[in-house]
């Protein structure tokens, strides 16, 4: 199954390699300036991230369960943005790619071509997400003196968080366009803008932000540290990933999330 | 070598193909005539394995390609109509690919693939990007990738379009060859005169139904008589009115 999925992903890296290698009139400076954009951005999320964990770790008690909170937020964001590109994302390599009727006529084995295109959309649609996740996770190393394991331990964590919004955005993808003939593929993609905004509305809500920020709304200092304490939403990804850093980062590793983020997006993919 | 029984495809209400029956013997180059919207291209796409038929079989050398498609498969080189290459990737890039995809690989595929660009005078290209080949070039360069793991039974739908006298000559010639040393290639075509000359054997479809098959003797039988080539059997089975309906249209 390696030798397959090696070969059917060839065109790909192929094709980087051909992009990468192409002479073009003012490529260098076309790259000059977006890496300085990317510079900028990343300095950018890294000192305002940096400067509130830091502010965070000062305040006894409820700072880490505040920069839990934070990251957890900023996951679930990402979880949503994940799944929608990753249903857009699997419409074109999973459906409308122009290369299924070649793999198709070939012999290879059914789940090595669902796996490479798997891969392809996951990589296709999470790479933007990862570049964003960099700064982020790098403020929380600093900050809380993470070490080496912290960068292991995100990479971690990260592969089965990016990959289960794939396996997820697939399957829905799979479930409209049994729904939809296969030519109404701007009507599913209109259905899918629709339900990921609800969506997103529908996330915010179980995280409940804005009663972070109002601590003057509890009865007393006890009921807002367990409600800090009290996982927002236990079920998703996102809860996973946030527990297995700051269980880390605050001392107080627990496995149980990591094992959950990686048998879920087993068990998905 | 293809066997295919009672194969059908139906979307929805529409029956692309309905009930064929047709067995295409090792060693034959076999024509598939139709008028468009026959059903033509479905029923090649449903024997490379690209379609899945609404009912009915395909057996390729023996191998039944719904109870086996990797095997079967295996066997099979299959050239469409509308053929995809990856633009950024050069020939012999290509022709690697689609080796390694028959699980193919090293100095004899490395050999193969010279041989065939050199066949089709593309070996001066073998380094350069698809993306700056012309149509002709990528329908050779799709042609060549058909023949690279040497498979036993070739399916090939509209093997002619774009390619220049002297390709189309060549191409010609190595299906003849292909043939003769006991492999099998069914293609269908609009060229007449290719399927006449080219061809062992012919089946005209129409609206999804074998209408004749056989030899350019047993066609010019079903046809009756007063025909001899094969446009006017074509005509006589697909649609002698249409000349007639094409002048009322015109006088109206």
């Amino acid at each position: 199954m390696l030798d397959e999925l090696r070969t059917l992903l060839a065109p790909k890296w192929l094709t980087a390699r051909a992009r990468a290698r192409k002479k073009e009139r003012g490529r260098a400076a076309r790259t000059a300036i977006l890496l300085t954009i990317g510079a900028i951005f990343w300095a950018f999320a890294f000192g305002l991230l940096h400067r509130l964990l830091a502010y965070f770790r000062g305040v006894p008690e409820i700072g880490p369960l505040l920069a839990g909170k934070l990251l957890g937020l900023m996951l679930v964001s990402f979880f949503s943005i994940l799944l929608l590109s990753n249903v857009i994302t699997a419409l074109s390599s999973f459906f409308l790619a122009r290369d299924l009727d070649l793999l198709a006529s070939a012999p290879v084995d059914w789940l090595s071509l669902y796996t490479a295109k798997l891969l392809e959309t996951c990589l296709n649609s999470s790479w933007m997400v990862v570049l964003m996740a960099v700064p982020m996770m790098t403020a929380y190393g600093t900050v809380y003196d993470g070490g080496p394991v912290f960068i292991v331990l995100a990479v971690l964590t990260f592969l089965p968080f990016l990959m289960l919004p794939a396996a997820l955005g697939s399957a829905i993808t799979l479930v409209l366009v049994n729904a939809f003939p296969a030519r109404r593929t701007r009507d599913i993609l209109s259905v899918i803008a629709v339900l990921a905004a609800a969506g997103l509305v529908v996330l915010f809500r179980l995280v409940r932000p804005e009663k972070l920020a109002r601590p003057e709304g509890f009865r007393s200092l006890v009921e807002f540290i367990s409600i800090l304490r009290t996982p927002t939403s236990p079920l998703l990804p996102s809860e996973w990933l946030s527990r297995s850093i700051m269980g880390w980062l605050t001392g107080s590793l627990d496995l149980l999330p990591l094992y959950l983020l990686w048998s879920t997006a087993a068990a998905a993919g | 070598m293809i066997e295919l029984r009672s194969l059908t495809k139906r979307y929805g209400s529409f029956t692309a193909v309905n009930a064929v029956d047709l067995d295409v013997p090792r060693g034959e180059l076999f024509g598939f005539l139709g008028p468009n919207g026959a059903g033509k291209t479905t029923t090649l796409r449903m024997i490379a394995g690209i379609l899945r038929p609404s009912s009915g079989s395909v057996r390729i050398a023996n191998i039944d390609l719904a109870a086996d498609p990797v095997a079967a498969k295996q066997k099979l080189g299959f050239i469409p109509d509308r053929p995809f290459i990856y633009e950024k990737l050069t020939g012999v890039e290509f022709l690697r690919f689609v080796a390694g995809l028959y699980g193919q690989a090293g100095a004899e595929v490395e050999r193969r693939g010279h041989e065939l660009l050199a066949l089709f005078d593309l070996e001066e290209w073998r380094d350069e990007l698809v993306e700056s080949y012309s149509h002709g070039m990528r329908q050779k360069l799709i042609i060549s990738s058909a023949f690279v793991h040497k498979p036993e039974v070739i399916v090939v739908d509209e093997p002619m379009v774009g390619l220049d006298p002297k390709a189309a000559r060549t191409l010609k010639d190595l299906f003849r060859e292909y043939t003769r040393r006991g492999h099998t290639i069914m293609m269908s075509t609009h060229t007449l005169e290719v399927a006449q000359t080219l061809c062992d054997r012919i089946a005209i479809i129409q609206r999804g139904v074998i209408r004749a098959c056989g030899t350019m003797d047993d066609l010019r039988a079903s046809a009756e008589s007063g025909v001899s080539g094969l446009e006017d059997i074509f005509l006589r089975l697909t649609g002698e009115g249409l000349a007639r309906e094409l002048v009322e249209v015109l006088n109206a």
